[in-house]
């Protein structure tokens, strides 16, 4: 075997290279995850959050006075209060989570299952708590009205009331000192103010706008003001860092929190919008997460947002800092990956002579037909770009969570048979397929009979004129798009001003009126009804066709033998055009099963779920819900019915010849 | 003899009747819809909910007027749109039908084959993935998008036909044109696209009719109303002013079926006859 040393050196190298690609590929593609949803729901405007890193527990507060315990995606527990939680403070040392509520109380409740330990009554709306270091006091910011406010102590062992020092201007937020003995609050006149317990004053930093949030991350207290300017700062109140968020939407600034080691700092907003400032206090992204962000803590190097919404996202603070040029490297390094694998293979073959001779003679012969795959080349890249590729995904991402929130590849994970497991435990789908397969039975059967009915009678008709008009006639109410038609049809079936209803009517029939497609029992029937007298043009025609191709002269020698018009019909005529019924026959399966524009229009799956189909179960995933992989899910498998009875039609259809 | 022939004439005679009788009534129950939205689309509101069965006694006209001002420019925009896409479906059907025909090729079969099996996928299977496929090629919200995947699937049917029209023609017929000099685009325009008129023609009106009827697509990639194609407008209509004026409602289904009912009126045999060989051959 002859060996050409030149190509095999090419060979290695562009090897080696396709492998650094891809080790550049995958380091900058885990870089590509922003903003992931954390997949916990509570099911009301979340807001306040508590994450303890070392259970991994993560506890939020909802202004729907409930509180949540996750571990992953799994709740522990939930408790009730009296109003909405407005901060959480997890104290490992005594296992107690202490909740600020704006009933007017601090609750203590126990880390692990929720049960309430302690009740600390403040009789105030509360804004703000904080624990001292050692745990026995419990420091409160809380609001009387607009221009009373007071920053409270407690003792956390029976609740007494130590200090209580008043302020006329409304406190936003209250946090200890390491020395247990000073506070750190914040007000809406926007001063940061550092006092005793006892409220003697001993340090003030002024800023220009009220102060809206005050949160402690590690050993820096941040807070943000409403002009968007945010101060993070020491015991000392060294303005350590500061800095302005650009806000060109004018959005209304509501919370901030920073990641864990207080390098990017993260804004939030009413509107949803989030601003974030790496450590050098320069904007790096603004991203919009669609809700009131009303906490933000830091995990790692990633934070945790919530909102009002019921959105709970996690945020890769550092990657989002340049996630485009991530995208563009990751994009990059696939197609060097890609070039460097074709490089690599085709300098195999090169090497190799007896492949390299094939594979000349076949790039000759190809060279040769050019103008074959130029003209070709159209439809090729169209259905590449528009099918083949959409069908690839299909079959790929039915086994993934791909999502509209998951959509790059470092988010997307495989999950095996979920979304075919979830088809079942969901429901929806098999309440669809019970109603396709009735749509589809009945269908077959108006597909086998008012066509071949019709068409049999136009093809007896005497004189050609007639014969065209007709067909022409019967094939013109497909003008009438089909959407139209349905919409038609929908107002045929309303119940106070539908033909249907009225006839009725006419008829002293008013005990048959019905709400037609409002009443879970007749929906389904109005919908298979749609389209009376169902003589669909295509199959009207087809059969047509399939009756004149028999020819006159197989008719007239029957007639000679005293055949019936009938006879000829079913002994002749009918076994004749079998081909023909089977053809509509599969065409049918595939439309119907397919086909939810009817359903869409008439009931939209409704009343409740009686008209439901999976093909408009895999639209409302994608257009609506965006489960994509779980939409890829259904395809495949409404896929595999179509196969399946196609199959069997042909079957049955063939085998009766 | 005479009394015989005059008895089979009067069967005969008897037998017209009575199909022409029962296809009158078919026909008129596949009329209803249509004559429900023609009599509608005449009528006020008054007239609706007061005198149901009544015929119009004063044409509403201000229905039409009202619902077109609505749906004018969805359906200049569709009629562009679509013949577009039947023009662009013509071009890449007629290519890759003559080659289909005409040449051999390493892959022909393959790709033949490619083209075939996409008449048997039902897109509904790749419905998500494309959503995002369109968002990832910058298509969204932009013509093309409706434009490009018509064109796609509308062309397999239109290879298929041109295939089969143009292997009708005498192959001594291209060859000749071949030694005379003529390259392939050549023989495919100034012989194969002449012969296979009539079948050209025929794929252009089944795909107008195909494209014209979408409604979910556009449903989903279009947001701009005046990129917006004629069926999602009329039902946007319809949930607008369904309620409160049913008349103007109805002339909205009318204005959408008068494009396709002109057409048929002209073409209605092409339609007919494509119709037919499309299911059979395909």
């Amino acid at each position: 075997m002859k060996v050409n040393k030149i190509w095999l050196t090419i060979a290695l190298i562009s090897l080696i290279l396709a492998g650094l690609s891809l080790v550049g590929f995958r380091v900058y593609n885990s870089r590509t995850e922003g903003i992931e949803d954390v997949g916990i729901t509570t099911g009301g405007q979340n807001s306040c959050l508590a994450y303890d890193e070392e259970t991994g527990i993560m506890y939020v507060g909802t202004h729907d006075n409930m509180l949540f315990a996750f571990k992953g995606d799994k709740e522990l527990f939930r408790v009730t209060a009296g109003g909405s939680f407005s901060e959480l403070v997890i104290r490992r040392e005594q296992d107690l989570l202490y909740c600020g509520n704006e009933d007017g109380n601090v609750y203590a409740y126990s880390l692990s299952d929720g049960e309430l330990k302690k009740t600390i009554t403040v009789n105030r709306r509360i804004v703000g708590i904080d624990i001292s270091p050692d745990g026995t006091r419990v420091a409160v910011g809380a609001n009387t009205g607009s221009s009373k406010a007071n920053i409270l102590v407690y003792s956390t062992e029976d609740g007494s009331e130590i200090y209580n020092n008043k302020a006329t201007v409304t406190v936003a937020g209250v946090k200890y000192c390491k020395d247990g003995e000073t506070l750190i609050s914040i007000n809406k006149r926007g001063e940061i103010d550092l006092l005793r317990e006892n409220g003697e004053k001993v340090g003030v930093y002024k800023t220009n706008y009220s102060a809206l949030q005050l949160v402690r991350n590690g050993d820096m207290y941040w807070t943000v003001c409403k002009d968007g300017s945010y101060y993070g700062f020491d015991e000392s109140l060294n303005i350590l860092r500061t800095g302005k968020v650009s806000n060109p939407m004018s959005a209304v600034i509501a919370s901030i929190g920073a990641d864990e080691e207080n390098g990017h700092v993260v804004v939030g907003s009413n509107e949803g919008f989030f601003f974030i400032m790496n450590a050098h206090d320069r904007e790096v992204y603004t991203g919009d997460i669609d809700s009131h962000i009303t906490a933000i803590r830091g995990v790692g190097r990633t934070v945790i947002m919530t909102g009002l919404a019921d959105i709970i996202k996690q945020v890769h603070v550092d990657n989002l800092e340049d996630i485009n040029g991530n995208i563009r490297k990751t994009g990059i390094f696939r197609i060097s990956l890609i070039v460097f694998a074709i490089v690599f293979l085709c300098s195999m073959v090169m090497t190799f002579e007896w492949s390299r001779k094939k594979t000349l003679r076949f790039l000759k012969t190809v060279w040769r037909c050019r103008m074959a795959y130029i003209m070709l080349a159209p439809t090729l890249i169209l259905i590449w770009l528009f099918n083949y590729r959409g069908i690839a995904t299909a079959f790929i991402r039915a086994f993934t969570n791909w999502s509209k929130t998951n959509t790059t590849l470092a988010q997307i994970d495989f999950v095996g048979l979920d979304n075919f497991k979830r088809m079942v435990t969901e429901g929806y789908f098999l309440i669809g397929i019970r109603n396709m397969v009735l749509i589809t039975v009945t269908g077959i059967i108006k597909v086998l009979t008012m066509p071949i009915l019709v068409a049999w009678l136009v093809y007896n008709i005497r004189g050609n004129r007639r014969k065209y008009l007709h067909r022409f006639l019967f094939v013109l109410p497909i003008v009438v798009p089909g959407v139209i038609g349905a919409m038609t049809w929908q107002k045929i079936y309303d119940p106070s001003i539908g033909l249907l209803n009225e006839v009725l009517g006419a008829m002293h029939l008013d005990s048959l009126k019905r709400v037609w497609l409002g009443d879970a029992k007749t929906a389904i029937w109005a919908v298979i009804f749609m389209g009376f007298p169902f003589v669909q043009a295509m199959a009207f025609l087809v059969y047509y066709g399939g009756l004149i191709n028999i020819g006159k002269d197989v008719e007239e020698s029957a007639m000679i033998d005293g055949a019936r018009k009938r006879d000829l019909f079913w002994r002749i005529q009918l076994p004749l055009i079998r081909p023909q019924l089977s053809i509509m026959i599969t065409l049918h399966i595939i439309g119907t099963i397919q086909d939810f524009n009817g359903i869409f229009i008439l009931t939209g799956g409704g009343p409740g779920t009686a008209t439901y189909v999976p093909a408009l179960e895999l639209y409302l995933n994608v257009a609506q819900f965006g489960r994509y992989g779980y939409a890829c899910a259904l395809g495949v498998v409404l896929f595999i019915f179509t196969m399946g009875a196609t199959l069997i039609s042909n079957r049955l259809t063939r085998e009766r010849g | 003899m005479s009394g015989k022939i005059s008895r089979k004439k009067l069967r005969e005679f008897r037998f017209q009747s009575v199909i022409e009788i029962i296809m009158l009534c078919i026909m008129f129950f596949a009329f209803v819809p249509v004559l429900v939205m023609l009599i509608m689309s005449f009528k006020s509101n008054w007239e609706i909910y007061n005198d149901f069965f009544a015929l119009p006694r004063n044409i509403a006209w201000n229905n039409y007027i009202a619902a077109f001002g609505k749906l004018k420019v969805s359906m200049l925009n569709t009629l562009f749109v679509v013949a577009s896409a039947v023009a662009l479906t013509l071009v890449v059907a007629a290519l890759s039908g003559y080659v289909f025909a005409t040449m051999k090729f390493p892959g022909k079969n393959l790709f033949f084959m490619l083209i075939m099996a996409l008449m048997m996928i039902p897109g509904i299977l790749y419905l998500a993935p494309n959503y995002s496929l369109i968002q990832s090629y910058g298509l969204y919200n932009t013509r093309w998008a409706l434009i490009l995947p018509w064109v796609s699937g509308g062309q397999v049917l239109g290879i298929i036909l041109c295939r089969n029209a143009i292997e009708g023609v005498p192959k001594d017929l291209f060859e000749a044109a071949k030694i005379e000099g003529c390259g392939e685009l050549q023989s495919l325009f100034w012989i194969a696209v002449p012969l296979a008129k009539p079948m050209l023609s025929t794929i252009a009106v089944m795909k107008l009719v195909d494209y014209y009827n979408d409604f979910i697509w556009p449903m989903m990639v279009i947001e701009s109303n005046t990129k917006q194609v004629i069926t999602v407008a009329v039902k946007v209509f319809t949930s607008s002013v369904g309620s409160t004026e049913i008349g103007a409602m109805f002339a909205g289904y009318v204005i959408a079926t008068i494009p396709l009912f002109i057409l048929f009126m002209f073409t209605s045999r092409l339609y007919m006859e494509g119709m037919t060989a499309g299911a059979v051959k395909g």
